[in-house]
């Protein structure tokens, strides 16, 4: 008997240490993975700045490795996928590096769309001063050094928090927008954007093939809906138009007419998405009222100071 | 305007503005929840059971409490403040030290946003001991003024410092001898490490002077509590304190730790 299990023991170690191997093997294969991105969409100039190559203009389904930087152009947009199933849509005028997949990101200007599903081990969007933390998560985030911090949770909780400042973090929720100045030193509390008004006019969403997200954006708008219906949340008429930070006093015509789905043909100067110069200009309806701050409408625009 | 896209200190408008949509700024009306419902029920080890100078003996204590706390708005800064409380201790193997503990509180609650969001409290405060949870066995009762101030420091989202102090004057009692006034400043300290655990650690002098025989003690406290807030209406928390107690009639002296735990619940409505 004793024989018999000497004579099966070296069998069992080597059976063992193949399986370890294989699962080794098939570990770190896995972890090479979301190292890289493809490009799977692309809308004018793109261009990929890989570490000690010169730039070179991308092309569908290049493979964008860690470290390296993508960068669009003016009325440019490109999507990157990661093996994770994450992906980032970039705006126009955006530079945007990875590492670690999607581990950390780091927006060093411009806007993008950032989807990281659940299991994916979640990520972190370098902005400046401030970390925004993901998991499960879809998000906007628009970032201008030295000015301007947006964060906008379409679904999911991310927990934005800033790195020099212990205990200075914020959740933003489904729904939620926080506008910072990137070089703060605390984070103010985020707000309720229309979900359902940013879903309509976003290109980043519209110019695009649906999201793997889109029924739980759905239902946070269904949330929204329900908010509205019992008045727990109510319409202003405090709109920011795209991207920046100016907010504009719309009257309720202009509201409805923005409501409409737009698409990437839109032209700038239609009534219902204000052309770059009409950011910043006041639109007051013709009998003012007062708004729900309780500041006067009539004339008045919001610089938002954060 | 800078390269980066910067204009009067802000993100200037670029022909490509409709990429990340329009955000609508919703208000969102949260309705304010002036009843309070709460159930708690703290166990913990004692070391000094009846708070003597020598021959301590220790004990395990359940300390339930019941309270309901009514805090309607009146302005935007001056609250009313009524609440009820119920608290019985029951000793492990003293059983003789079993005690309930009624309070009955009517008030106000006055914030000074613009003195660094000082809070202002005047409550009248009646309290009623009995034996264990015979309600109707009395052995103590007191009317007492309560007056307090309260000036927190906030450091960041997570983290605030307080400061405060706490008058409560005897103003009746139908047994004189453990009637007493007390006068009370203390330091608190609060973290929130995740958004669903908290530590607070506070210190506190309290000079206590009784009406009778011309007592007076001084007692050092200070305690540390971790929650863990489970659900919004679910919490569990760790406990401990110290006190030190010097009285100028040293047969009144003692020492005492405590640590245990707690598990509590809260609704509002």
């Amino acid at each position: 008997m004793k024989r018999a299990i000497r004579s099966t023991r070296p069998g069992l170690v080597w059976t063992g240490v193949v399986l370890l191997s294989l699962i080794a093997a098939a570990r770190s294969a896995i972890a090479a993975q979301p190292n890289e991105a493809t490009i799977t969409r692309i809308v004018n100039e793109v261009q990929v700045h890989a570490a000690q190559t010169a730039p070179h203009s991308a092309s569908i389904n290049d493979k964008v490795r860690d470290g390296s930087s993508v960068q669009t152009g003016m009325d440019s947009r490109t999507e990157l996928s990661f093996a994770d199933q994450a992906l980032a849509r970039l705006s126009a005028n955006t530079i945007f590096t990875f590492n670690e997949g999607t581990r950390n990101l780091d927006l060093a200007s411009g806007a993008m769309l950032l989807r990281v599903p659940k299991g994916a081990g979640g990520a972190k969007i370098s902005t400046g001063a401030v970390t925004a933390a993901i998991t499960g998560t879809t998000v906007i985030v628009e970032y201008h050094p030295h000015a301007c911090l947006k964060f906008i949770s379409l679904e999911g909780t991310a927990r934005l928090y800033l790195k020099r400042r212990w205990g200075e973090s914020v959740l933003v929720r489904p729904g939620q927008m926080l506008i910072t100045n990137p070089d703060a030193k605390s984070l103010p509390d985020p707000v309720d954007i229309d979900l359902e008004r940013l879903l309509k006019t976003a290109l980043l969403i519209n110019d695009f093939p649906p999201l793997g997200s889109q029924n739980l954006i759905a239902k946070e708008i269904e949330k929204q809906q329900r908010a509205k219906s019992k008045r727990s949340m109510i319409d202003t008429n405090l709109v920011i138009f795209g991207k920046g930070t100016l907010v504009s006093l719309t009257n309720p015509a202009q509201m409805t007419a923005a409501s409409h789905p737009i698409t990437a043909s839109v032209t700038p100067g239609s009534d219902a998405i204000p052309s770059s110069t009409d950011l910043g200009t006041i639109e007051t309806p013709p009998n003012p009222e007062p708004t729900p701050t309780g500041l006067p409408a009539a004339n008045y625009t919001v610089d938002n100071p954060r | 305007m800078t390269p980066e896209g910067v204009e009067d200190g802000h993100a200037a408008a670029s022909p490509n503005d409709a990429d990340i949509g329009q955000q609508e700024i919703l208000k969102r009306v949260t309705q304010y929840q002036p009843l309070t419902f709460s159930l708690a029920s703290p166990i913990f080890y004692t070391s000094n059971v009846a708070l003597t100078r020598s021959g301590e003996v220790s004990d395990v204590v359940i300390a339930p409490v019941a309270a309901v706390y009514y805090q309607p708005r009146i302005t935007k800064t001056l609250y009313a403040n009524l609440d009820a409380r119920e608290q019985i201790f029951y000793y492990g193997k003293y059983h003789s030290f079993d005690f309930g503990s009624l309070d009955v509180e009517a008030g106000l609650n006055y914030f000074l946003p613009q003195f660094h969001n000082l809070i202002l409290r005047g409550e009248y405060d009646f309290n009623r001991l009995t034996l264990d949870d015979r309600l109707g066995d009395e052995f103590f009762s007191n009317h007492s003024l309560i007056f307090s101030a309260e000036l927190p420091f906030r450091f960041s989202r997570a983290q605030q410092l307080s400061v405060g102090v706490d008058t409560n004057i005897s103003v009746g009692a139908d047994h004189q001898f453990p009637r007493r006034n007390d006068y009370e400043g203390y330091l608190g300290y609060s973290v929130n490490l995740t958004r669903a655990f908290t530590i607070n650690a506070v210190g506190r002098v309290v000079a206590r002077d009784y009406h009778q025989n011309g007592r007076t003690d001084v007692s050092e406290i200070i305690s540390a509590t971790a929650t863990y807030r489970l659900t919004d209406w679910l919490s569990v928390s760790a406990i401990s304190s110290f006190a030190h107690s010097d009285s100028n009639q040293d047969v009144f002296d003692y020492n005492v730790g405590n640590v245990g735990g707690a598990v509590a619940l809260q609704a509002k409505f």
